[in-house]
């Protein structure tokens, strides 16, 4: 084919759903066609990767991983969900993978974190936290919790999809969102109290 | 009411090289998966005709090699 012609159809592909892009590249097998979908999300997947580390370099690495990971895995993607939380999701599952790997000696595991029964589970209080209290008590809980966190809160994922994320019944994943919530409020809360003594 | 988590995605963007170096791992990736592809097809087929040795891929049938014929081999050998 000529690159002229190839250019033609791929301005005719840019124009495709993400769903239909992933369905032309199994048909096709034109590799060049995932170069769209990259354009499409490699940003948003580099931000969450910023979330999990800080170093600039490492997250670039962990966006050319995760993408090739998405690639390989393409056939897998059954349209159930969106392409974007499937694809949000295989990123937020590397990146607790790696921050896991690189904190193994300190961190807690999230069945091991204290029960925080007591608080109050306010959707509403956690939406009204400061931008700074919510990024440090991000940084501080379980990662597991984290990407739940931004998977409803940031990419506006439903619960609906979530089921299908985390492969769980409604009841599960809304008690996982309730926990995590709680987790944020009682950290913001002893800063608040730091704060106060200080 | 604004939602603090929208406040918390980052704006910065990757550097253009990081979707060349990307775009040529998936490049590689699918070479692996179709070589990974064309192995495991022959392999399979090499397990069809160990499972079914009288079924040929061109759809022509070839005669099963049966105990008998076989027997008749070892009483024809030139060592008996």
């Amino acid at each position: 084919m000529q690159p002229t012609e190839f250019a033609r159809l791929t301005k005719n592909y840019k124009q495709l759903s993400d769903e239909s892009l992933v369905e032309a590249i199994a048909q096709t097998g034109k590799t060049d066609l995932f170069g769209i979908l990259y354009d499409r999300y490699s940003n948003k997947v580099y931000g969450k990767c910023l979330s999990f580390v800080k170093d600039e370099d490492i997250a670039q690495d962990m966006v050319q991983d995760i993408l090739v990971k998405v690639f390989t895995q393409l056939a897998k993607f059954q349209g159930k969900s969106r392409f974007s939380t499937w694809l949000y999701s295989i990123t937020y599952n590397f990146c607790v993978e790696y921050y896991r790997k690189q904190n193994k000696y300190h961190m807690v595991d999230v069945d091991e974190t204290p029960e925080v029964s007591g608080f109050s589970d306010d959707e509403d209080e956690l939406l009204r936290l400061r931008v700074d209290q919510l990024r440090m008590a991000l940084e501080r809980i379980a990662p597991e919790d984290k990407a739940i966190l931004l998977m409803k809160y940031q990419d506006d994922i439903s619960i609906k999809e979530l089921m299908d994320v985390y492969d769980a019944s409604e009841s599960a994943v809304k008690m996982r969102l309730a926990r995590a919530r709680q987790r944020v409020q009682v950290l913001v809360k002893e800063m608040d109290k730091r704060e106060e003594k200080v | 009411m604004s939602n603090p988590f929208k406040s918390l995605e980052s704006e910065k963007e990757l550097p253009e090289s990081v979707k060349d170096q990307t775009m040529g791992n998936v490049y590689a990736a699918k070479m692996i998966m179709d070589i990974v592809d064309l192995f495991v097809g022959k392999v399979g087929l090499s397990a069809q005709k160990l499972i079914n040795p009288g079924a040929s891929v061109h759809g022509t049938i070839k005669p099963a090699d049966s105990p008998a014929q076989l027997d008749n081999g070892i009483e024809n050998s030139p060592n008996n």
